[in-house]
């Protein structure tokens, strides 16, 4: 096959220029919909018992994957840090190090992922089979703004929810940490608990708390807005599960990284 | 079929046009719908009969006029035609999470705080009586309903607000044949009780025959014929003629 060379050279840029355009159209329409989305939760009427449900499925729901995720994780980073420390004399690092690892990192990053899973996966699952099955149409029919009804109490419960989570999910990772420490490793109980609370900051807390939050805001936007595009039946409603776990997962990492940067900054 | 003040349009579509990319879909559409008329909109798969519906109730942009009682309608005023309408879906697209007496009552449940749950309830079970279903349904899901019932509660939903105007798409389609009649009746019946104008997008000749006070035929996103439904198995133009025999 011949190629022509000079059609190739419009072509690379013309390609690339679409593929930059409409990324950037994309992330415009997500922030939108999630703008639109926050600014209707303000207005009357608030669908409250949306809102129960949704406190139910994200918060109550999730808690024993959270929970147990959590210790296992703080038990296996007591394991890990102890076996690492002994190379270096450090071993009485492993209560503090536990604690900061888990507010700072784990906590937040490893309660996202979870929720996101689990329940990035649902709203798209959910919302994407309305749409296909013209449920959504319906609710626009009946004289209810379908973002309002359905988008706007997943958003908000689960920006408000998270960090609630997370925060739960610190704790028992903590403790994973500490049963694993004081049963496994043979450390003093009081000498843990004190090791712990010592090198802990308030700023450790409150940025555990707003990377939840926003990692809250990223799960749902996703699951929602993959389930508004979904489209082509069945086959539809896969694709919206799969891209809301995925871009859910990836946005929680990359953002991980930015908000450390911004929170950290040394 | 009611004939009442024939000259009042409900419903006026000007200069209709619709495209997906490149294809035409619907090209430059004008229909009128009289008070208390029932237009049945037949015609291929794929000739932009869904639509037109779609476009009529703001679910898709459009190029174009539509005007319901003399105003042009917007997005942003999309609500007075929702306020007085009702839509029969082709699945009939009832909420899975909600039961049979939230899916009726939905929309007076969540557009006014003025019925309770008690109030609620008993609406949706007169409605129930009104779709000739029993009211013992009133806590069951979606799920656990045949699919003519489905098209029942579904229509309960659709006249739950008292419409003066009411919208069908496909209403029998995935239906056996006594279950169509039964619907087919069921709509005629209320079409007739609660003195509505409607619209009902169809394949089926049969049903629109029944139902129908004028035929519109729709080719490839235009009207090639429209009609009294008396007039329609007569008619001499030859897709329609062949359309029809398709269909026997």
């Amino acid at each position: 096959m011949k190629i022509n060379k000079q059609k190739l050279y419009y072509l690379i840029p013309i390609t690339i220029g679409k593929s930059v355009s409409n990324f950037i159209i994309e992330i415009g329409t997500v922030v939108s919909f999630l703008l639109y989305a926050i600014f209707n939760a303000l207005i009357p009427p608030l669908y409250i018992n949306e809102y129960l449900k949704q406190i139910m499925r994200v918060g109550w729901a999730s808690l024993p994957v959270v929970g147990l995720t959590a210790f296992f994780t703080g038990g296996a980073l007591a394991l890990q840090i102890y076996s690492g420390g002994t190379r270096l004399n450090a071993e009485s690092a492993v209560p503090s190090i536990v604690a900061i690892g888990f507010l700072r990192e784990l906590g937040p990053v490893l309660c996202g992922l979870m929720v996101a899973g689990r329940v990035s996966a649902s709203i798209a699952a959910e919302i994407a089979t309305m749409k296909v099955t013209e449920q959504i149409d319906a609710l626009t029919t009946l004289g209810t703004d379908p973002i309002k009804y359905l988008v706007s109490p997943r958003i908000i419960v689960t920006t408000i929810f998270l960090p609630i989570l997370t925060t739960i999910g610190n704790i028992i990772g903590i403790f994973g940490g500490f049963l694993i420490s004081t049963e496994r490793l043979g450390f003093n109980p009081t000498f843990y608990i004190e090791s712990s609370i010592r090198y802990i900051e308030l700023s450790d807390i409150y940025s555990s708390l707003i990377k939840a939050a926003v990692f809250g805001m990223i799960i749902s936007t996703m699951g929602c807005y993959f389930g508004f595009k979904a489209s082509k039946g069945a086959l539809g409603v896969g694709k919206a599960t799969t891209d809301a776990v995925v871009f859910s997962s990836i946005l929680i990492l990359a953002f991980n990284y930015f908000l450390t940067e911004l929170l950290f900054r040394t | 079929m009611n004939k009442n003040n024939p000259h009042e349009i409900v419903l006026e579509i000007k200069n209709l046009f619709k495209k997906f990319e490149n294809k035409i879909i619907l090209n430059d559409l004008n229909i009128k719908i009289s008070k208390g008329k029932s237009i049945g909109v037949m015609g291929p798969s794929g000739t932009g009969k869904s639509i037109l519906l779609k476009c009529i109730l703001g679910l898709t942009d459009y190029n174009g006029q539509i005007l319901y009682n003399g105003k042009l309608l917007e997005r942003k005023n999309r609500e007075i035609l929702y306020n007085n309408s009702g839509m029969l879906f082709q699945g009939g697209a009832l909420f899975d999470s909600l039961n049979v007496w939230q899916n009726i009552s939905f929309k007076i449940m969540n557009n006014s705080s003025a019925h309770s749950k008690k109030d609620s309830i008993l609406i949706a079970k007169k409605m129930l009586n009104e779709v000739e279903l029993g009211a013992e349904i009133f806590q069951n899901m979606p799920s656990e309903l045949s699919g003519g019932m489905q098209k029942r509660v579904a229509l309960a939903r659709a006249i739950v607000n008292k419409p003066n105007i009411l919208f069908f798409d496909e209403p029998t389609t995935g239906l056996d044949p006594l279950t169509t009649k039964a619907i087919n009746e069921l709509i005629i019946n209320l079409i007739n009780k609660k003195n509505v104008t409607s619209l009902i997008i169809s394949h089926d000749p049969l049903s629109i025959q029944k139902i129908c006070d004028e035929v519109i035929f729709l080719t490839d996103g235009k009207i090639e014929w429209h009609g009294n439904v008396k007039e329609m198995s007569n008619s001499k133009h030859k897709m329609l003629k062949d359309y029809l025999n398709s269909n026997k």
